[in-house]
């Protein structure tokens, strides 16, 4: 077998490995908010997890909010989101 | 600074194909001297960092350029191309993560404008979208590669293209510049005739616009306005910059009948107009309704200066349009330049041997 040298084609990166976020220990009474990136079904999945969650008894506060899903959320929509204890973000062609 | 490997010379592209390296044609191997050769077009040092490329965020350094140039096939020569592209592609208006990661087809589409893209011989004639030139095929694939190699644009993994098309191979032309009756894009983008550029859009492949019959512009014009009235095409539900490629005799049809460019700009905003009776009945105006507005019939463009207009190609009455991916990427004109920012006449003026 001969061997040839070549050099990697792929690019070096800096992505950090991040933790998740500490979970919570109950809902009741958290704010949650509920992201749409404006696809046909994302609502509607968002909708439906809220729905089955109240009915399995949480109780909580709900924030929504919706993006272009081909863009970057803007600043306006992070800062409402910073508000709650955890987001929900659905992503449904 | 470029992991080196050694590898079976002669299972190369198995190899690189089983690491998702490649595109899935046959690479050239990225030797040092090689690179090296590749980089005596480069006044930038090989490892400066130039930005990080979208999904993935590799680091993008002229020297992680020159590899996947060389493995595209790259002659040394047309790397200041490579490197204006990728610098254009990296800009924010391109929204480079969008058209890298979407389900969409779209393809970032390299037009060159300008003494270079002469220089290095970029195919702006007969057949200019498609196969037979090396600089075109090369300087395409190259751009593929480092979207792949570099962008992590993997199909089905970071690419959710949910087809791709075969511009995602290789998609770079040249202005027919000589048989424009118009001044050329590079031009109209503001900058000056004797520079070179690159523009890049998010476009999906070339769409045909075919008038063999009409010698007059009335009737060039009336078959633009049926072609692009396209529902489906992300121009016709989310606006953006959509490119009409004008072959000469289209061009010049146009051009004897007083047509400008500005003229046909403003033609395609006012009269290429999706019907409410059609939108209204399906297709994506239910996703964006702010995007619909209280019209009959909804422009493909949000202003006539969104529309992009070049001349390509060789005889025959054909043009072709480009959708785009919509209005959250733009078209980006980058001039091809050297480090200190002065603009780049000649390739041969950048050389300096390693």
């Amino acid at each position: 077998m001969s061997l040839i040298e070549i050099l990697s084609p792929v690019a070096a990166t800096r992505v950090a490995t991040r933790p998740l976020a500490p979970r919570l220990e109950t809902l009741t009474a958290k704010r949650i908010g509920w992201l749409d990136n404006m696809k046909a079904n994302a609502g509607d999945l968002l909708r439906a997890v809220e729905r089955e969650l109240r009915a399995a008894g949480h109780d909580f506060v709900s924030a929504t909010a919706a993006k272009n899903a081909t863009a970057a959320a803007p600043e306006a929509v992070m800062t409402h989101l910073k508000t709650c204890d955890a987001v929900v973000l659905a992503i449904s062609d | 600074m470029s992991d080196v490997l050694r590898l079976d010379a002669e299972r190369l592209d198995d190899e690189f194909e089983a690491r998702g390296w490649s595109d899935g044609l046959p690479v050239v191997a990225p030797t040092r001297a090689r690179v090296d050769a590749m980089l005596c077009y480069c006044d930038r040092e090989p490892h400066a960092e130039l930005g990080t490329m979208p999904p993935r965020h590799g680091i993008v350094t002229p020297e992680i350029l020159a590899v996947n140039a060389v493995m595209a096939g790259c002659r040394p020569e047309y790397f200041p191309v490579v490197l204006a592209a990728v610098e254009a592609m990296l800009t924010p208006a391109f929204n480079l993560f969008a058209v890298q990661a979407t389900t969409h087809p779209c393809a970032p589409c390299v037009v060159v404008n300008g003494p270079i893209a002469r220089e290095l011989g970029i195919n702006a004639r007969y057949g200019a979208f498609g196969p037979g030139v090396r600089a075109n095929a090369t300087i395409g694939r190259a751009i593929r590669l480092i979207l792949l190699n570099v962008g992590g644009a993997a199909p089905g993994i970071l690419d959710r293209s949910t087809q791709g098309q075969p511009a995602k191979y290789s998609y770079c032309v040249a202005e027919n510049e000589a048989e424009s009756p118009w001044e050329p894009l590079h031009v109209e983008r503001g900058f000056a005739l004797d520079d070179s550029t690159v523009t890049v859009t998010g476009a999906d492949g070339p769409h045909n616009l075919n008038d063999h019959v009409s010698d007059r512009a009335a009737g060039i014009l009336a078959m633009l306005k049926g072609a692009l009235t396209d529902m489906g095409s992300n121009n016709a539900y989310l606006y953006g910059q959509p490119t009409i490629a004008f072959g000469p005799e289209h061009a010049a049809i146009l051009a004897a009948d007083g047509w400008s460019k500005t003229a046909l700009k403003r033609f395609v905003f006012e009269e290429v107009r999706l019907p409410r009776a059609l939108w209204s009945q399906g297709g994506m105006a239910g996703m964006f309704p702010d995007l619909f507005p209280e019209l009959d019939e909804k422009p493909i463009i949000k202003q006539p200066d969104d529309l992009l207009i070049i001349v390509v190609g060789g005889f025959g009455r054909h043009s072709c349009w480009l959708p785009t991916f919509g209005d959250t990427t733009r078209a980006v004109t980058r001039r091809i330049e050297r480090a200190d920012g002065t603009p780049l006449r000649s390739v041969r003026d950048l050389y300096r041997p390693m």
